[in-house]
């Protein structure tokens, strides 16, 4: 091993790290304060470096666009907390965090039509090439990186131990409900902190660039290993992401360089995840800091109308399948097509209506079960010849061992380490399909799967697989429906609750959490069977977070508790950008790059602050009410302050 | 309230009332465009567009197909699958378009296959793959310069400049993968020894780690093949940072202004891009037998951009254009009849295009561009083909 390419790759492993040290901190401010993750914080740091480069191309001195560019990053984040998550008193948690995805993808769609997808330069800092010393180089500017990091570490020690907002925040962390008491307005605390980690982001996005450049997709990868640090670190902690960014780089430039550049994602989260199971309030986490179990799901009860399987179920399944029935036979031969795509989503998606809108348990693993689907079916049909249906069957049960062997693990976590933790899961299982070539051909995958058959009958046409796909979907949701309406659905929501309460009332948490996990993994796993026999190629791309993303959209947009949600927010999530594009691109004379971003992050914004805004929310009760007839629950729901 | 509500349907149905009387517009000849507007694919998109624009005109100028003006119909795949085939399908039958090009990506390009097979309509496959046009599928054409161009190119090249001890880098997508086959493959045949396979995700920002290790390597050359074009400069810029001075060559969707400055000035200086002849449109002899189409889409591409340089990706939606006019020119208006189209473009010989010679039969629908690829450099002004 040569000792200087050992300190090189240290070198660029600590500068990386410092970037993601500083995310990591943006997260934990808007953590710290108002217990939310942030999505689009990874986006605040691209538009930093995107707003740096636009202005410094326009000839603004660096001195003047790299604040000024800080600045408007903090007025959006804070503008975004004031307009769209402070009104939106009923939201749950991952409703709040859905509206930071349609952030996300509004800033992205922005920067897209405004100023293009070409990366960008950002000019270093301090002129001058890289400085060699014995062999290894650094440049300036990952000097001035790692240097800014550490004034801003002495900052946030200074403002956390001296400042009234500083120890304001800290009180609030601890116990939000006591902050509350004793004087502190938890809303200030809030657009302060969004506003703050604006401001932070949009500055590491300048200092950073000039390292790499800047381009609009790069954020989100950024907003993950930036998270992944914080996490590592101790989200809840001064210096947790600090610390837990640098180790992270350091671990992600050594395994890349000394290990495997091909394994290296799935190194990295299994590192998170070993890290989550041993110490899950992170490595500066002290053994009675915030860590999961302090944290419930911050809205204590959601009216739910029915709890029985009765009539009104009978009745509403009956009219769902004819309409289902009625659409394959009258939809013009695209809006089948969307709404087979979307009926396949919807497979996904009933499964996280459970797991996650009943039991609250957000998972973002769940497009690794529908890739496991996928790939079973592709590779049985295309290497083995098997019927699809026994395929099918075949991939669903290798999903449900996979969750039930998995579920054991994960589930000793909660809330956002559980999300992490299945996302690195996910993350994982996308490396091995990209990896393991004998078995799934690659990222080139599988080409020239059979159409979906069953008895010998060929269902290749359109409206055959639209029937086929309807009739899955419909067996899911009386499946769901029944778990959802039983016992089990009331446990599931006393879980969500409150853990603990339910245990003491005598439910089996665990087993249930892992029996509703494995019925997710084998609708998704049906989905994802559906998937590649409708398309007749499987690949690892339509798997990855995007499909999360859009999964988690479709259960919030849907209502989170509503099985029949899940098939309107899944054909939203489909069909919506292919009728922006249709409307947009007939009236638009020039296709405006960006525009069906934009259009869809306001609507998903949109959509979740009208779910969740009390007055709009009183306003919906009264008509259902009225519409109706029958007694709602329209119970307020409190959210812990 | 109820007012407002109607006032909005009107207007909703005003616009849906709109784009179908659009659709029903038959005295044009309608070309599909799946593009990948947004997503993954989208930077080097936007330099498909643009050159688009210019063969429309060329096109419309001088003719258009079959005696009709071209126009083109785009849809945002978003850079994925289940996407482009909506857009596939709502171009067929909402749109009505006569032919189909798309999707910038080969993974998405072979997705939309099945429906472009089943509603029998002619697609031009504007991916780098070759499973995107091979084995031979009824309705689908090869319409760039591909892998099975480039790589025998980059590898011819570096034969010639004694370089057998190769680094391979590349990204974990289906491209870089499909790219890294061909290399390898490539290099087998010609003695050229691949000393590493380094890989990253094309979101990744920080590529030095691998470098450093390739850089212990020694090797005479590397071959830098992304997806993304932001990243690939950035190899070039950290293969500078970190002192490697070999030479590195790097794909034909690198060669763009974008990577010159992501690379800065000396990592462009040793890099060698995979190019097609328009890239060098200034230097090209007159006797050259692609001189004719590339300069008149030159001068059209001035036109419409004069800020910009037309490159190896400006012709890239464009060949379609013109295979689709040479066939026309067999059959006149019934290139609206889809079937005629696709016989017509069977039969198109020795076309020269913008990129190369194309050449189809009812048994093959590719041709071999391996004459229009080439190997340029960059000095910060002007592409010149390097020997």
């Amino acid at each position: 091993m040569n000792p200087t390419d050992l300190v090189q790759t240290a070198v660029s492993g600590l500068a990386n790290g410092a970037l993601y040290a500083f995310v990591g901190l943006s997260f934990s401010l808007v953590s710290r304060s108002t217990g939310l993750i942030n999505f689009a914080q990874g986006d605040l740091t691209m538009l930093g470096g995107m707003l740096t480069a636009v202005m410094t191309e326009a000839t603004v001195p660096l001195f003047i666009a790299v604040p000024l560019a800080a600045l408007i990053c903090a007025a959006i984040s804070g503008g975004f907390y004031y307009f769209a998550i402070r009104p939106s008193t009923r939201a749950t948690m991952s409703q709040l965090v859905i509206i930071t995805v349609g952030l996300s993808i509004l800033i992205r769609g922005a920067v897209t039509s405004i100023w293009g997808t070409d990366p960008r330069q950002v000019p270093p800092f301090t002129a001058g090439g890289p400085i060699a010393v014995g062999g290894v180089s650094i440049l300036p500017q990952q000097l001035w990186l790692i240097g800014l990091l550490a004034v801003v570490a002495i900052a946030t020690t200074w403002f956390f131990r001296r400042t009234v907002l500083g120890l304001a925040l800290r009180a609030s962390s601890g116990n939000a409900l006591g902050a509350s008491f004793v004087g502190i307005d938890n809303r200030v605390l809030g657009l302060f902190a969004f506003a703050a980690a604006g401001f932070l982001g949009g500055l590491v996005g300048a200092v950073w660039s000039p390292i790499a450049y800047a381009q609009v997709d790069i954020g989100v990868g950024l907003g993950i290993k930036g998270f992944t640090g914080a996490m590592l670190g101790g989200l809840h902690t001064a210096y947790g992401p600090l610390v837990g960014g640098v180790l992270l780089g350091i671990f992600e430039a050594f395994t890349a360089g000394y290990v495997s550049s091909h394994y290296e994602d799935a190194l990295i989260f299994a590192l998170l995840i070993l890290a989550l199971l041993l110490r899950p309030q992170g490595l500066l986490g002290g053994a009675n800091s915030t860590t999961q179990d302090e944290r419930p799901e911050q809205i204590l009860s959601t009216s739910v109308r029915a709890t029985t399987f009765g009539r009104r179920d009978f009745i509403g399944i009956a009219i769902g399948i004819a309409v289902l029935g009625l659409i394959g036979a009258v939809l013009p031969g695209v809006w089948v097509s969307n709404a087979i795509f979307a009926g396949i989503e919807a497979m996904a998606v009933i499964g996280l209506v459970l797991l996650t809108g009943f039991a609250g348990q957000l998972s973002l693993g769940q497009a690794a079960f529908m890739m496991i689907g996928a790939y079973a079916s592709a590779y049985l049909t295309v290497r083995s010849g098997w019927p699809p249906i026994l395929a099918l069957m075949v991939g669903a049960a290798l999903s449900v061992v996979v969750a039930l062997a998995l579920g054991r693990i994960i589930f000793r976590l909660r809330g956002f380490y559980l999300s992490m933790a299945s996302l690195g899961l996910l993350m994982i299982a996308l490396t091995f399909a990209r990896e393991w070539y004998g078995i799934t051909g690659g990222p080139s995958g599988f080409v020239g799967i059979g159409a979906f058959s069953l008895f010998g009958f060929d269902l290749g046409s359109d409206t055959a697989v639209y029937y086929t796909v309807a009739t899955f979907v419909v067996i899911s949701l009386l499946f769901g429906m029944s778990i959802a309406r039983s016992r089990i659905g009331r446990a599931l929501l006393a879980i969500r609750s409150s853990e603990s309460a339910a245990r003491a009332c005598g439910v089996d948490v665990v087993g249930l959490k892992m029996r509703i996990f494995a019925f997710s993994a084998a609708t998704a796993s049906v989905g994802g069977s559906l998937y590649g026999h409708y398309l007749s190629i499987v690949n690892p791309s339509p798997f990855g977070l995007d499909a999360t993303i859009q999964q988690l959209t479709a259960v919030t947009v849907g209502g989170f508790l509503s099985l029949w949600g899940a098939l309107a927010g899944s054909l939203l999530t489909v069909a919506l950008p292919q009728l922006i594009g249709w409307v947009s691109g007939s009236v638009a004379s020039q296709f405006i790059a960006g525009i069906d971003y934009i259009i869809f992050g306001l609507l998903l914004i949109g959509i979740v602050m009208t779910q969740s805004n009390p007055a709009l929310h009183r306003f919906r009760m009264r008509l259902s009410h009225r519409g109706t007839g029958a007694a709602v629950d329209a119970k307020e729901s409190v959210r812990a302050p | 309230m109820t007012k407002s509500w109607m006032l909005l349907a009107a207007a909703i149905f005003s616009v849906l009332g709109a784009v179908a009387a659009r659709a029903q517009d038959a005295t044009e000849f309608k070309v599909g465009y799946v593009a990948s507007i947004t997503g993954l694919i989208a930077p080097i998109t936007k330099y498909y567009m643009d050159g688009l624009d210019a063969g429309i005109k060329m096109v419309n100028e001088s003719g258009g197909v079959g005696g009709l003006p071209v126009s083109v119909v785009k849809c945002d795949s978003q850079s994925n699958e289940a996407q482009a085939v909506l857009c596939t399908k709502r171009l067929i039958e909402q749109d009505k378009v006569n032919m189909l090009m798309g999707v910038g990506g080969t993974a998405p390009t072979v997705a939309i296959e099945p429906t472009v097979q089943a509603a029998g309509i002619p697609l031009f496959a504007i991916a780098a793959g070759r499973i995107s046009y091979a084995p031979l599928k009824k309705w689908v054409f090869k319409a760039i310069i591909g892998n099975d161009d480039q790589v025998p190119t980059v590898v011819k090249f570096l034969k010639k400049k004694g370089c057998i001890k190769v680094a391979l880098i590349r990204d974990n997508t289906a491209f870089g993968n499909d790219s890294a086959k061909s290399i390898k493959e490539e290099a087998a045949r010609d003695g050229v020894e691949i000393v590493a396979d380094e890989v990253y995700t094309p979101t990744d920002t920080d590529i030095t780690a691998q470098l450093t290790r390739i850089r212990g390597l020694n090797p005479q050359a590397v071959i830098n093949y992304a997806v993304g074009i932001g990243v690939g400069g950035l190899i070039s810029k950290e293969m500078v940072q970190l002192g490697m001075k070999q030479p590195s060559f790097v794909g034909m969707n690198q060669q763009i202004v974008g990577y010159a400055v992501n690379a800065g000035p000396e990592g462009t200086a040793q890099t060698f891009f995979v190019a097609a002849k328009v890239a060098s449109a200034a230097d090209l002899p007159k006797d050259d037998p692609l001189y004719g189409p590339i300069s008149t889409f030159t001068k059209y591409f001035k036109e419409l951009h004069p800020d910009e340089t037309p490159n190896s990706n400006s012709p890239t939606a464009v060949d379609a254009l013109l295979i689709a006019q040479a066939a026309g020119k067999a059959i006149g208006k019934k290139v609206l009849d889809r079937e005629a189209l696709r016989d017509a473009i069977e039969h198109v010989t020795n076309l020269a295009g913008l990129q190369g010679f194309w050449t189809f039969t009812p048994e093959q629908h590719w041709s071999s561009l391996e004459a229009g690829a080439q190997i340029v450099t960059y000095d910060g002004k002007t592409w010149a083909p390097a020997n």
